[in-house]
């Protein structure tokens, strides 16, 4: 697994080079090798980082479809519930804001394509019907709007800052916070609510029984 | 023409994408606080197709308790002797129904010598009886005064339908690839996930540490592993799998390890996990001898019993028909200390 591990790590960060290379050579900004490497962390943060914090190898991701998927919730039981984690929860917010940036910008330029809007360069620098209709029609419905060169930083800083906030949460759990349940208490995020149920003891705390 | 290929080829991909899943409308029901998740999602359809399964069996008349006891009239009577002969035969006709309906007496029975311990499954079926009295008196923070019969588990059959028997070591990969730690097999034991596949030896077995939540929020000494919350969450999974109930039918949403807010169902459930460790280890791994090797696992072992054994998907096994009420014979008398007896 180990070995695996380093193959795979390897093949991304040759292919990072490559995507770097690549961009030089066309003389382009470094905006997808960057992007690249914001994955490249939460990998790390996963695979590497973090066990090395924990020391142990078997606190990594599995590989497989359904042992990462076990492993996820697995992580989340054994850590006191994830959803408390507050990094998790920006990253939850950048991942579906992304989601939803994608949709609302693909259907914006698809929709004010009939007055050339498909020509998004050309109208960031030279703003036309196209990028005025999409205004207003942002302008009118939500009260804010985007500018044609303006939503693809959105977009792309939306898009790295899943897997950088994700990491920093992964990074904190186990090694600096080991129940994140519990730190929410602590910290007045997690509300109290209503009692509904009767009031059980813990049957491992009554005296004379073992747990 | 491309259009009608294309959606003939949407229609197939959503049959067989949707092949596995469980058609809505689903039933739920809310049992805590409004917009904390814990409620109960039930399949009115799976549960309409199971009733028959959770049907408690009808009753035989109560026999008197008049006249002589059936230690005195019958020979070899060693745990129901006290019994009159009239309610000693109401048993035995009961017990033929509930595990040996088509078999008969002769299952357990020499038909020429019914004292003779020729056959295995007389040896023990008495044992069963001692267990079952054992869970009616001992066992009262997990059975109340529901109780189980014979019927609970056999469900009209010589060997109950949910087991369990130790799982063969994994055998490695190739080098390079080592074990796969008891997981990754899609096994039906853990709803097929690939969760460890056999969570019943560590738990109901042995008693390594179900908990592996820290107490506090900042780590302070808490060594347990992911691997070892991948077992809890194999144990945890066959429970919910064998009660036909979700995480929140005993555990608070919010904090699956906490004991606040969460329903009184969690307490029962854990004497629950303590009794069938006890059972095995008491009352079915000491019968490993007994057993005619056909009946034993690959490795040897014993048929073992877990949740699903008595529940088969139920909350309550056969829907909390009061089994006992008619069979006082069958609660034993009380035991002191059981949980204690256990170790950990």
């Amino acid at each position: 697994m180990v070995l695996t591990g380093l193959f795979l790590t390897a093949s991304l960060f040759f292919w990072w080079a490559r995507m770097y290379r690549r961009a030089k050579a066309l003389g382009l900004g470094m905006h997808i090798p960057w992007a690249f490497a914001a994955a490249l962390w939460l990998y790390l943060v996963l695979g590497f980082f973090r066990p090395i914090l924990m020391g142990s190898w078997s606190e990594a991701v599995p590989f497989g479809i359904f042992p990462h998927l076990d492993w996820t919730a697995a992580f989340s039981l054994r850590y006191g519930n994830l959803f408390y984690n507050p990094f998790h929860a920006l990253s939850i917010v950048f991942l579906y804001g992304s989601v939803l940036l994608f949709a609302m910008h693909g259907a914006t330029i698809l929709a004010v394509t009939r007055y050339g809007g498909e020509r998004e360069i050309e109208q960031i620098v030279d703003r036309g019907t196209a990028s005025e209709r999409a205004a207003l029609f942002w302008r009118w419905t939500m009260g804010f709007n985007a500018t044609m060169e303006s939503i693809h930083r959105w977009a792309w800083w939306f898009a790295v800052l899943c897997p950088i906030t994700g990491g920093i949460g992964i990074l904190l759990t186990g090694t600096v916070v080991d129940n994140w349940y519990l730190w929410a208490v602590k910290h007045g995020v997690a509300p109290p609510y209503p009692v509904v149920f009767p009031v059980v003891v813990d049957p491992a705390t009554v005296m004379g029984v073992k747990p | 023409m491309i259009k009608a290929l294309f959606l003939k080829g949407l229609a197939l991909a959503s049959v067989v994408l949707l092949s596995a899943c469980e058609r809505p409308v689903m039933d739920s029901v809310q049992r805590g606080y409004r917009g904390t998740g814990m409620v109960q999602v039930y399949n009115p359809r799976i549960i309409e197709q199971n009733e028959e399964l959770h049907a408690a069996p009808v009753a035989l008349p109560p026999a008197s308790a008049d006249g002589p006891k059936a230690g005195k009239v019958y020979q070899n009577v060693k745990v129901l002797g006290d019994l009159s002969v009239a309610q000693f035969t109401q048993l035995m006709v009961s017990m033929t129904n509930w595990v040996a309906p088509t078999e008969g007496c002769a299952y357990c029975h020499n038909p020429a010598n019914f004292a003779e311990e020729g056959k295995y499954t007389k040896v023990v079926a008495r044992r069963m009886i001692e267990m079952t009295q054992h869970i009616n008196s001992g066992w009262k923070n997990h059975v109340a005064e529901t109780g189980v019969t014979c019927y609970t588990c056999h469900r009209g059959q010589p060997v109950p339908s949910q087991i369990w028997f130790k799982e063969p070591p994994q055998a490695n990969g190739a080098d390079f690839i080592g074990g796969r730690a008891g997981q990754n097999l899609a096994a039906k034991s853990v709803g097929l996930s690939s969760l460890p596949s056999d969570p019943f030896t560590p738990f109901l077995l042995d008693s390594l540490d179900i908990r592996v939540n820290g107490d506090t929020a900042l780590p302070s000494g808490n060594r347990h592993s992911i691997k070892q919350a991948e077992w809890t969450y194999g144990l945890m999974t066959h429970m919910s799998t064998a009660l036909g109930v979700n995480c929140t039918y005993c555990h608070n949403s919010r904090s699956f390890s906490s004991w606040e807010g969460n329903p009184p169902q969690r307490a029962t459930a854990w004497h629950g996990i303590r009794m069938a460790r006890e059972l095995n280890l008491n009352y079915l791994e000491p019968l490993t001898a007994t057993f005619p090797s056909q009946r034993k696992g690959e490795m040897g072992d014993v048929a073992k019993l877990n949740c699903a054994t008595c529940h088969q998907g139920a909350y309550k096994p056969l829907n909390g028909a009061p089994m006992i009420k008619n069979h006082p014979e069958l609660v034993g008398k009380p035991a002191p200390a059981q949980v204690a007896a256990v170790k950990r």
